[in-house]
C-alpha cells in the first residue's frame, strides 16, 4: 500500500485540507466547506475521506487538535496546523508552483513557435 | 439551547416535530428523518475499527448530518461508499502500517540487492555445464546471470526504474528456466519453487524501490557478498567431496573418517550473513525478515506439504502433473506468508511502542529512575 504522502508527493485531498487549516483552526464541516470554496466547487470532500486524511495528518504530526466543543450534543473538534505541517505545506506549494511555472513557460513558447495567440 | 449529554433525550438538530420536546415523555418521542439517517450512518460507522470510532465517530456523525439535506432519511450511495471504502483503508492501515515508510523501503533495497547478488551467483555457478555442452551453449543459462548482473549494477548506480524493469525480466527468465522441466519432472519444478520466489521477490522489491523516494544502498552489502563467496566455496568443496549431503559434517567410510571441508565455510557464511543482517538496525532487520517470509514459506510448503506428491510422482512411469488447487496453494502461500508477517510485525511494534510509553510514563511519575 502506498502512503498518501511522501516527501516528494502529496495527494490533493491532503493538500487541500492543509490549505484550509492554514487560514485558521477549523472543525471538520468547516474544512469541507472551505475546500469547496478553494476549488470553486470542484472538490467536495466527504466525511469518510476527510477523517481518514485528518487521522493520517495527526499521526504524522502535521496537524493537532486545538480545542473541543459540544454543540447540540455533538462533539466538534477544531484542528490546527503544526509547525511541521506548515513546513510541509510550504514545500508542496513551492513544488507545485515550480511545476506550474515550467508548464506556463513551455505553453508560451509553444504558442510563440506555432503562432497561436496567447490565452 | 442546553446541551444534553444523553443522546436519547437530546433534541435533534433538524427537529421536524417542532421546538423542543420538554412536554413529551421519552417513550413516545417520535423518530425524525434525521434520527433515521443518524441510525443508518452509525450502522455504516460500525465498519470502522474500534479505535477510529472511539476517536472520531461522534464528530463524523455530526459532519454527516450537517451535510445532509432537510428530510433526508437515507445516506446517499456516494456517501455510503465513501464511508465503507475509507473504513477498509483505515483497517488496512491499522493491520499493515505504512508500507511506504523509510524502514520498509530500506528493507526492500536490502532484499533487492542481496537477492540479485544471490541469483547472480547461482546463475554463474550453474553456467559451466552450459559452456561444455557439445550441443551448444544454452542462451537461457547465460541469460540468468546476465540479467541479474544488470539488475545489480543498475540498482547500485541508482537507476531504480530501469533496474525494476530488468528485475521483472529476470523473474520471467527464472520462471521459464524452471517451467521447461515441468512436463518431464514436476518435482524438479517444485524443488525450484523457492528460487523462483526469490526472483519474484527481487522484482517486487525493485518495483517498490522505484515507486517512491530514493533510499541509499544498505550498509553491510560487502559482508553479505562475502557470505555468498563462502557459500560458493563450500559448494565447490562439496562437489569434490560428493559423499556428503544435507547437514552432515563428518562420515566414516570404509573405516576412514572424513571431515566435510565445506562445513566451516558454510558456518562462516552463516555468521557473515547474520552480521550483515544485524548491521541494518532493528526496524529494517525485522522488515527484512518479513520480506523473507515468502521464500521460507514456499520452501516449507514444498518440503512438507508436497512431500507426498514428490514421493509418489517419481514412482509413476509418466509424470504426475499438479492440479489447479495445488497451483493455487503454491501461488497463495508466499503472498499469505508476507501478509501474515506484516500484520504480526505491525502488531508487535505497536505493542512495543505502548509498553515503552508506559515505561516512560512511569519514569515521569516516579521522577528519575534509580541507577
Amino acid at each position: 500500500m502506498l502512503p498518501i504522502m511522501t516527501e516528494a508527493t502529496m495527494r490533493e485531498p491532503t493538500f487541500l485540507v492543509l490549505t484550509a487549516l492554514a487560514a485558521e483552526p477549523q472543525h471538520g464541516y468547516a474544512v469541507i466547506e472551505d475546500v469547496r470554496r478553494i476549488t470553486d466547487g470542484r472538490v467536495t470532500l466527504r466525511a469518510g475521506t476527510l477523517y481518514a486524511v485528518l487521522d493520517r495528518l495527526r499521526s504524522d504530526g502535521l496537524i493537532e487538535v486545538e480545542r473541543e466543543e459540544v454543540v447540540q450534543s455533538r462533539l466538534r473538534r477544531y484542528y490546527r496546523l503544526t509547525a511541521l505541517g506548515e513546513q510541509r505545506l510550504a514545500d508542496e506549494s513551492a513544488r507545485l508552483r515550480q511545476q506550474a511555472a515550467v508548464a506556463d513557460r513551455r505553453l508560451r513558447d509553444r504558442r510563440t513557435r506555432l503562432g497561436h495567440a496567447p490565452a | 439551547m442546553t446541551d444534553c449529554t444523553e443522546r436519547h433525550t437530546a433534541a435533534p438538530s433538524n427537529d421536524i416535530a417542532g421546538e423542543g420536546h420538554e412536554g413529551m415523555a421519552k417513550e413516545t418521542y417520535p423518530m425524525t428523518a434525521h434520527d433515521e439517517l443518524e441510525g443508518r450512518y452509525r450502522r455504516l460507522m460500525a465498519f470502522y475499527p474500534w479505535r477510529h470510532r472511539r476517536e472520531y465517530e461522534e464528530e463524523m456523525v455530526g459532519v454527516l448530518l450537517a451535510a445532509a439535506e432537510p428530510g433526508q432519511r437515507r445516506p446517499g450511495v456516494r456517501g455510503s461508499a465513501d464511508l465503507l471504502v475509507n473504513a477498509l483503508a483505515v483497517r488496512l492501515r491499522g493491520w499493515v502500517g505504512d508500507l511506504g515508510d523509510d524502514a520498509w523501503r530500506r528493507a526492500a533495497a536490502a532484499v533487492q540487492l542481496v537477492g540479485a547478488l544471490f541469483l547472480l551467483v547461482v546463475g554463474l555457478h550453474r553456467l559451466p555445464p552450459g559452456l561444455t555442452a557439445y550441443s551448444g551453449v544454452e542462451v537461457l543459462e547465460f541469460a540468468r546471470p546476465a540479467v541479474w548482473a544488470i539488475v545489480l549494477t543498475l540498482a547500485l548506480v541508482g537507476l531504480r526504474r530501469v533496474a525494476a524493469g530488468f528485475a521483472v525480466a529476470g523473474a520471467v527468465v527464472e520462471i521459464v528456466h524452471v517451467a521447461r522441466w515441468y512436463d518431464y519432472s514436476p518435482t524438479q519444478v517444485l524443488r525450484s519453487g523457492w528460487l523462483v520466489t526469490v526472483a519474484l521477490l527481487v522484482a517486487v522489491t525493485s518495483a517498490w524501490r522505484a515507486a517512491g523516494e530514493r533510499v541509499s544502498a544498505p550498509s553491510g552489502l560487502w559482508w553479505f557478498a562475502s557470505a555468498l563467496a563462502a557459500v560458493l566455496g563450500g559448494s565447490v568443496a562439496d562437489e569434490y567431496q560428493w559423499q556428503f549431503s544435507g547437514f552432515e559434517v563428518a562420515v566414516v567410510m570404509n573405516g576412514q573418517f572424513m571431515f566435510r571441508y565445506a562445513a566451516p565455510l558454510y558456518l562462516i557464511a552463516a555468521a557473515l550473513a547474520v552480521w550483515a543482517w544485524w548491521r541494518q538496525g532493528g526496524l529494517v532487520r525485522r522488515r527484512i525478515l518479513a520480506l523473507s517470509a515468502p521464500v521460507a514459506s514456499i520452501a516449507a510448503m514444498v518440503a512438507y506439504g508436497f512431500a507426498g506428491f514428490m514421493y509418489s510422482s517419481q514412482r509413476f512411469p509418466s509424470p504426475v502433473l499438479l492440479r489447479p488447487v495445488q497451483w493455487a496453494i503454491l501461488v497463495a502461500t508466499p503472498v499469505l506468508a508476507f501478509v501474515l508477517a506484516v500484520v504480526l510485525l505491525n502488531g508487535w511494534e505497536r505493542l512495543s511502542a505502548l509498553a515503552e510509553m508506559g515505561r516512560q510514563a512511569e519514569k515521569g511519575d516516579l521522577g528519575e529512575a534509580p541507577r
